[in-house]
């Protein structure tokens, strides 16, 4: 299955997370307590069955749980609402065993009725990227209380449907979902769960209380008896709030850049790059291939050539990165591949491709002009921008910016394609048929975000990706994604410039935290506070 | 027996950025208790900084040098305590504009009882019947009102109740009818003149109206740039007006009577005040006199004696 | 002459009786500007690139295209213009603000929860910024030109050259992070459990450093424009006067000079209202506030055009409100001023 390497930075200079590894390991586990969270961004949906999102998950998974976690260990998966999953042969069926003696928090039964209904309504129906994955999932048998049988009328991997157990298989309670209307369900507000804490107060704009359930499957667990997520949408005062002690998490780099390294250097503190190889992102230099000068491969090759990547892991990212080698990042040993053409910090060669390409210089020294589109996403996304028209300044290109805000990038580059040269961040969600191969296959209306709307139609590659998508094995299946990889950086449509993960800041008396490659969307029920 | 004795009074206004400015020079002047003393001068002449110089009021930005006796209690360089006590029985003040004299946002009655002794029915009492001395009937509702529902004539009436208010023995008039109509004039001169003798008020009567000065001044002081040049009787100064300045104001005086034009002669003195910073070292008239001499350009006149009182000129005397 | 003199009786009541007529036929006039501020709102909105369903596809972290167009069926984007914006109005006419389609919630409801911590925060921000302004200008005027006046108006300029969010982090830095003295953030406690007295005095303790941050961006204004007043009105002959009749150095400062100087001040709380609650977007941003600013900064990041209507139409009524009451106030202070 999955596989983890831990990234080559796992800890920040002075970071004890290892350090911290001998007290709960001598079971000196200490229960009770308050965790004070940081909420950056307020969702008001908190379906995570619909939206699979980390703003959602950093609260609703600690209330609904999927049938799988992600792990680092070898198997790559431990249980949670399933005990046990197969495929068939054929592809066109997979099995799971559930888990007895659990309850919902209302204190109903959890039973495979309830699968078979968030399987068939939410999952195929609602949820963004279930949609892709349960797309030919036809039905759910039960043939007892505990097994459910996911039915397709297409071969599927199981390699895929297995990758997607953490993100895409959160489970609802039938009882209080069904017969409605999913998206205007009130539990949306108020999620009903199976998991280690129950949602207590939730006041819009201020903060979410999560109380300990005592009634968990994973008795004595959970440690803690309450988390409260404050919601502060200003980055710089959830720094401030971590110095005066009145937080003792944050995740999803919820600090600003600026402050980190002032955080790291407070010794009640720690700063964690660990806990988020689940979800690596790119930073991803996205081209328009309709412009004819993109559309020749030479100035694709040649813009990659100009950019000195290690540099801008240094500088941009303040070294919380990695120099991108290809669409799937480094974290992903499974599917992950070295062998793919590489355009190295080149500015002579650079220049050679683009004169060969026909583009002499002008008067002025440029070749040609590009418009600019960073992306607002990340300060990363945006920075990168300014780093490109530094950059192809140097080899004759101009580039001339101009910035949207999120929802006004979106339709800018993925709707209307008014862009030459954009950045984005796709995210890798632990299997390329999820969310990566649509940054290259055609056939994606326009409108779809973090698709391929960039014009690029190759016919070698819609096969081979076609290919892979019904390849039950999952070796030829491994190969097909390692081809995928190396065609992709052969015909260079987007440039997966540099990969990069989130950070942690944590308290010291924090225990057990960072210890699952997506942390921070895990159920924390082993977290525990020391004193 | 004099009641307010100035002797040899400078006032120099000093600012940020600006040279000084010597606004009165090396006055002296004397006014005995139950006179009229009329201080005329053209604009800019400074018989406001010297009326205010009296008064205590002067601000801060001024520089003073000299005395000012007012009932035997110095003024110049005295503590805010002491100047305080003068404010009861002692020097009142009413100002040129009654638009800006009082307080926009109290009412009426309560800018006259605001210093007054006594209980609240009292003061009440006591300004009310102070409306009545200044000749404002209704008193009970002007206490409610605000300045800007009344007209300017009555608006200077309440500040004459306000100053007698202070039951003061010397009040000072800054042009008390400048700013208003001419038939309100004179009304307000024609109080002024019965509050004088009914109250036995001694009166700094600052005007440039000469009219005004035949009416009601036993004495006229004349001040030109900062400097007294003329100080006499009435009836001396209008008769036999020695300081070719004083002739010179007199001569541009509208004519009196039925007989008068409408509009008033303008054989006014040509020429304008010298720059007081700093004042040219001669005769401060000099530029603008028919009798000038080298003299005059080098050498101050003092005030001295002359046939009808006190003059400040080298060559004194009646129009050729 | 203006008006018969001593009409006026003394009270609030009878005040109020009096402005009655004014703030009926002022609200009539306003709601002519309430509809035309909800339609050149919804005008401006659809300027902007991106819709709600953008918005939460971006939440979401992506999606397929037939979901945005169910998305986009189930909250009317996908209809005309004309026809959105006049369904808009007339629901607006009847009070009814819509459904914002990001909360899954009434508008109404949604601006109603947070109004009360927007208004409280406007509030004290106010009367400190006032008073603040009004002490420090006459302090500064009664020294004019000398250490104290000079001390004063620079850190006014230090104060109004920093932009506000810097100053509440900074305020924070020091109260919270450093001296520890207040909370960092939030308008009270996180399922604190209090309840009455120590629930306000709880609530008092959030609100001081953002009432100090908001008020700051108004302090140096107001004690500007009050140390101008005062030494333009220091000269003024009501001022001799009073000391003429022997009101002491304190009262003529106060009871003559600063309340004549203040009606300035108060009449720029009127024309800063809007500045106002700008400003309030930024700091409960900063102090995690969920009032009405914040709500308004996310609206706009989701493009949840219902929720930013409903906060256009309050915001004018809010504007709307407060200049009525700051007009009301300056009559009630200042005798010359006639409600119109
Ligand atoms: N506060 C002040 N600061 C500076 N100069 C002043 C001030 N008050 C008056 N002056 C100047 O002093 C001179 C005399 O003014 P003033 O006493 O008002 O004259 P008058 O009352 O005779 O018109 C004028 O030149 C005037 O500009
Ligand atoms: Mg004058």
């Amino acid at each position: 299955m999955t596989d983890w390497t831990v990234s080559r930075r796992l800890v920040l200079a002075g970071s004890g997370a290892l350090a911290a590894t001998p007290a709960w390991a001598q079971g000196t586990v200490r229960r009770g307590g308050t965790l004070q969270v940081a909420y950056n961004t307020e969702q008001r949906n908190l379906n995570s069955a619909m939206v699979a999102s980390n703003a959602v998950f950093l609260v609703a998974s600690k209330i609904i749980e999927p049938l799988a976690e992600m792990t680092y260990d070898g198997s790559g998966l431990s249980p949670r609402l399933a005990t046990g999953w197969e495929a068939s042969a054929d592809g066109l069926s997979v099995t799971f065993q559930l888990r007895r003696g659990v309850k919902w928090h209302d204190g109903r039964d959890f039973t495979s009725a309830d699968v078979q209904y968030s399987a068939l309504e939410v999952w195929r129906r609602l949820s963004n990227f279930g949609r892709i994955v349960f797309r030919d999932l036809v039905g759910v048998d039960t043939p007892d209380t505990h097994t459910a049988v996911l039915r397709f009328s297409r071969p599927t991997p199981a390699q895929l449907i297995w990758n997607a157990l953490p993100d895409l298989t959160a489970v609802l309670p039938r009882h209080l979902y069904e017969g409605t209307d999913v998206a205007q369900n009130p539990r949306n507000q108020a999620p009903i769960g199976t998991g280690p804490f129950r949602l207590g107060e939730n006041r819009a704009g201020q903060f979410v209380v999560l109380d300990r359930n005592p009634d968990y499957w994973d008795s004595p667990k959970p440690y803690l008896d309450r988390i409260v997520f404050r919601v502060m949408p200003d980055k710089g005062a959830i720094a401030a709030a971590h110095e005066a002690g009145e937080l003792q998490l944050s995740c999803f780099s919820s600090v600003p850049l600026a402050d980190l390294k002032r955080l790291a250097g407070v010794p009640a503190l720690e700063v964690v790059n660990r806990g988020y190889e689940g979800s690596t992102y790119h930073a991803l230099i996205e081209l328009n291939l309709r412009n004819p000068i993109l559309a020749d491969v030479r100035v694709r090759r040649a813009i990659h050539h100009a950019l000195d990547l290690p540099r801008v892991v240094r500088d941009v990212f303040d070294g919380h990165g990695t120099v991108g080698t290809g669409p799937v990042p480094t974290t992903s040993r499974l599917f992950y591949t070295a062998d793919t053409p590489r355009y190295g910090f080149d500015v002579a060669r650079a220049n050679a491709l683009l004169d060969e390409a026909g583009h002499r210089r002008g008067a002025n020294g440029m070749r040609f002009s590009l418009k600019l589109v960073p992306a607002p996403w990340f300060d990363y996304t945006v920075l990168l921008g300014e780093y490109l028209r530094q950059a192809l300044r140097q080899v004759g290109i101009d580039c001339q910016p101009q910035r949207f805000d999120a929802p006004g990038h979106l339709q800018a580059i993925y709707r209307d394609h008014q862009f030459d040269i954009a950045t984005g961040s796709p995210v890798f969600r632990n299997d390329p048929a999820i969310s990566t191969t649509i940054l290259y296959r055609t056939g994606t209306p326009p409108g779809v975000p973090w698709s391929n709307q960039y014009g690029y139609a190759s016919q070698a590659m819609d096969q081979l990706l076609d290919q892979a998508a019904g390849e039950l094995d999952p070796a030829r299946r491994v190969a097909h994604y390692h081809r995928f990889q190396q065609l992709a950086m052969e015909d260079l449509p987007v440039i997966p410039a540099v990969e990069f993960t989130f950070l942690t800041v944590a308290s010291r008396r924090l225990r057990n935290h960072s210890n699952l490659p997506r942390w921070a969307m895990s159920n924390w029920a082993d977290l525990w506070l020391d004193s | 027996m004099s009641l307010l004795r100035v002797s040899n009074l400078s006032v120099v206004f000093t600012g940020r950025g600006r040279p000084p400015l010597v606004a009165l020079d090396d006055v002296s002047l004397t006014v005995a208790a139950g006179e009229t003393l009329a201080l005329v001068g053209e604009s800019g002449s400074g018989k406001s900084t010297l009326a205010l110089a009296i008064a205590g009021l002067l601000d801060t930005a001024a520089s003073v040098r000299g005395q000012i006796d007012v009932a035997g209690h110095g003024i110049v360089g005295a503590a805010p305590t002491a100047l305080q006590h003068l404010r009861r029985g002692g020097i009142a003040m009413v100002f040129q504009d009654p638009m800006s004299a009082l307080n926009p946002v109290h009412r009426i009655g309560d800018q006259i009882a605001e210093t007054m002794p006594g209980s609240r029915a009292e003061r009440r009492a006591a300004a009310s019947r102070l409306l009545h001395v200044v000749g404002l009937p209704d008193a009970e509702r002007l206490l409610e009102a605000w300045p800007h529902e009344l007209s300017g004539g009555m608006r200077q009436r309440v500040a004459l109740a306000i100053a007698l208010g202070q039951e003061p023995r010397l009040l000072i008039a800054d042009e008390p009818t400048t700013a208003l109509d001419v038939t309100i004039q004179a009304q307000i001169l024609r109080l002024l003149a019965d509050l004088q003798r009914d109250l036995g008020l001694t009166l700094l009567l600052v005007t440039h109206d000469l009219g005004v000065v035949a009416e009601l001044a036993d004495r006229v002081a004349v001040l030109y740039a900062g400097r007294l040049v003329e100080v006499a009787a009435v009836d001396a100064l209008f008769s036999t007006p020695q300081h070719p300045y004083t002739q010179g104001l007199l001569a541009a005086r509208p004519p009196f009577g039925p007989d008068a034009p409408m509009l008033p002669r303008l054989t006014e003195i040509p020429g304008g005040l010298p720059s007081l910073s700093p004042p040219p070292p001669g005769c401060r008239f000099a530029e603008r006199c028919a009798r000038v001499s080298q003299r005059c350009r080098e050498d101050m006149p003092e005030l001295r004696a002359s046939s009808a009182g006190l003059v400040a000129c080298h060559h004194p005397g009646a129009t050729p | 002459m203006a008006g018969s003199p001593g009409t006026g009786s003394r009270g609030l009541g009878s005040f109020l009786a009096a402005a009655w007529p004014v703030i009926r036929r002022r609200l009539l006039l306003a709601l002519p500007v309430l509809l035309l501020v909800a339609c050149g709102t919804f005008g401006l909105l659809h300027l902007a690139p991106g819709d709600a369903v953008d918005a939460m596809v971006i939440a979401g972290g992506g999606g397929d295209a037939a979901l945005a167009s169910e998305l986009r069926a189930r909250y009317g984007l996908d209809q005309p213009l004309l026809v959105q914006l006049s369904l808009y109005l007339l629901r607006l006419l009847q009070f009814d603000f819509g459904v914002s389609p990001v909360h899954n919630r009434p508008v109404l409801a949604l601006i109603t929860e947070r109004l009360p911590i927007s208004l409280l925060l406007m509030l004290t921000a106010t009367a400190f910024a006032v008073s603040l302004g009004v002490v420090l200008g006459v302090s500064a005027a009664a020294a004019a030109g000398r250490w104290r006046d000079r001390l004063i108006l620079a850190a006014a300029l230090v104060i109004y050259a920093m932009p506000s969010f810097w100053v509440g982090l900074m305020l924070i830095l020091v109260f919270a992070v450093t001296l520890g003295w207040l909370p960092v953030g939030g308008f009270e406690t996180a399922a604190s459990g209090l309840s009455g007295m120590a629930r306000v005095l709880d609530i008092a303790r959030h609100l001081i450093l953002p009432t100090l941050a908001l008020a700051l961006l108004f302090v140096s204004v107001h004690l500007r424009l009050m140390r101008a007043g005062m030494l333009d009105l220091a000269g003024a002959d009501f001022v001799r006067m009073a000391r003429a009749k022997g009101v002491p150095r304190r009262r003529v400062l106060w009871a003559h000079l600063a309340r004549n100087a203040v009606l300035p001040v108060i009449a720029m709380v009127g024309v800063q209202a809007s500045t106002l609650l700008g400003g309030a977007v930024v700091i409960e941003s900063v102090f995690s506030l969920p009032g009405l600013g914040r709500l308004a900064y996310d609206s706009v990041v989701a493009r949840d055009l219902a929720t930013l209507m409903g906060l256009v139409v309050v915001s004018a009524v809010i504007v709307l409100t407060v200049t009525l009451v700051v007009d009301l106030v300056m009559a009630a202070l200042d005798p010359r001023v006639r409600l119109r």
